[in-house]
């Protein structure tokens, strides 16, 4: 087996002036913090933008990154705080609805080529599996706030209720009653939507 | 247990964030009692349903941190802490005479005339006969084209040090352009070969191997993103601390009229 360096370790060895163990950490987290961002902001443009905020300004606080939480705590939080922040912005000028979010992971090029199937099943499937995931992401993103970072955390970030009140600052129970509030209002808005079969 | 325990545990229970001996009583009220089991199982199709969206393709695009140039860390290790005023003087001071002692190793001559002022870096001098009344130290002597030949200018040096980088930079997107380009093609190949030996039983397939190409795709033009960037911020770096060196000799150099 391996030993792997401790973020903590790559933390102290940045603050001595050692920016390749930035490097380190960035490449140790950069998926994770991205995934976050993105699912916060859900355009994945937008996302990588506040992901490099993200980095840059842990970067530049890092002086002042108390050792009493990890550091991914840490960093989630800023990542969380930018992401907010971006919403925030975002709707004080509303150009483009949450319907223009486009998906580029997948290239025009393939689609062409799918296209040029006569529509097989799959093609079918997959169009269907992105009608859903377009739901779901509208009803993430009607979420209040609080609601929606729990969720996220919790459904896609795969943290534990005590992990998300350590990012979040907040008691275990406050954690839970965040989810199951969000989780009721997810049930209503798929629902409402005609998504949740019969 | 009854059902007001059961919904303290609910959200417990459905990430499975309970003991074995726990999530055994759980279950076994969940499969006693209708109403409790109902709660569950809205919420894990909930769960389901929040599944459909899936992770976002893996992508490595380069992060930059503003990270301190090796010119500040060379302050910071000359002059710890804030950056005083009276830290400022004393690495002026310092530097100024270090670039007065690199003036009398290379033999430079600062020449000031009603033109401006000529600045002379001569390393070879020694190695000239000295006596000679053609290469004399007096200036009017030497034609124009001679005594440029001799000094160097500090604007020629910037001049050359920004035509060597720009030369560098195109060099080195021409090269990008030609390996993403190749990669480009070799992808379109593989694809269109795909498209070609096809049938319709592996049509199921082929949307996840050209997501997985896709990936790939993107990943590698990533590596060589990266790899030329880093590059670029190379050449760029070192041509800023050179250039802040003929700063420094350029505002040492400058005497007032
Ligand atoms: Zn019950």
């Amino acid at each position: 087996m391996n030993t792997v360096v401790p973020d903590e370790a790559l933390v102290e060895r940045t603050v001595r002036g050692d920016t390749r163990a930035y490097d380190e950490l960035v490449c140790r987290w950069q998926s994770v913090i991205y995934n976050l961002v993105y699912r916060m902001l859900g355009k994945e443009h937008e996302a990588e933008e506040v992901c490099q905020d993200a980095f840059t300004a842990a970067y530049l606080n890092l002086k002042n990154f108390r050792r009493e939480s990890k550091f991914s705590s840490w960093l989630y939080r800023i990542a969380i705080n930018l992401s907010t922040s971006h919403l925030r912005k975002r709707q004080r000028t509303p150009t483009d609805s949450l319907d223009e979010m486009t998906e580029r992971g997948v290239s025009a090029e393939i689609e062409a080529v799918q296209w040029n199937l006569n529509g097989g099943p799959s093609v079918e499937a997959r169009l269907l599996e992105r009608d859903r995931a377009r739901h779901v992401r509208r009803a993430i993103g009607k979420l209040a706030d609080e609601q929606r970072v729990v969720l996220i955390l919790k459904e896609y970030q795969g943290l534990t209720f005590k992990e998300i009140s350590e990012v979040l600052n907040v008691p275990v129970s406050t954690v839970k009653t965040r989810m199951y509030a969000g989780l009721n209002e997810m049930k209503r808005h798929l629902n409402h939507a005609g998504l949740q079969g019969n | 247990m009854n059902c007001q325990q059961f919904k303290e545990k609910t959200l417990d229970f459905l990430y499975e964030e309970v003991s074995e001996e726990e999530r055994q009583e759980l279950t076994g009220h969940v499969q006693s009692c209708s109403r409790c089991r109902d709660e569950v199982n809205s919420l894990k199709l909930v769960r389901n349903e929040m599944a459909e969206w899936k992770d976002p393709a893996e992508r490595a695009f380069p992060v930059a941190i503003p990270y301190p140039s090796p010119w500040s860390a060379l302050k910071q290790w000359l002059v710890p802490g804030e950056w005083s005023w009276r830290s400022a003087a004393s690495f002026a001071m310092a530097a100024g005479f270090i670039v007065l002692c690199a003036f009398s190793i290379l033999g430079t001559e600062i020449h000031i005339s009603n033109q401006g002022f000529e600045f002379r870096a001569d390393l070879f001098r020694s190695a000239r006969p000295r006596s000679n009344p053609n290469t004399s130290i007096d200036r009017g002597v030497i034609s124009p084209a001679a005594s440029s030949n001799q000094s160097i200018s500090t604007q020629e040096v910037a001049g050359m040090i920004q035509a060597s980088e720009t030369r560098q930079q195109q060099l080195l997107r021409s090269e990008e352009e030609r390996l993403v380009n190749q990669l480009t093609n070799s992808y379109r190949t593989q694809l269109t070969g795909l498209t070609r030996t096809m049938d319709s039983k592996h049509r199921l397939d082929l949307a996840n191997i050209y997501d997985n190409l896709e990936q790939q795709r993107l990943a590698d033009l990533q590596r060589i993103r990266l790899t030329f960037s880093s590059l670029d911020e190379r050449t760029a770096q070192q041509a800023q601390q050179t250039q802040q060196l003929v700063d420094i000799i350029q505002k040492a150099s400058y005497q007032p009229k």
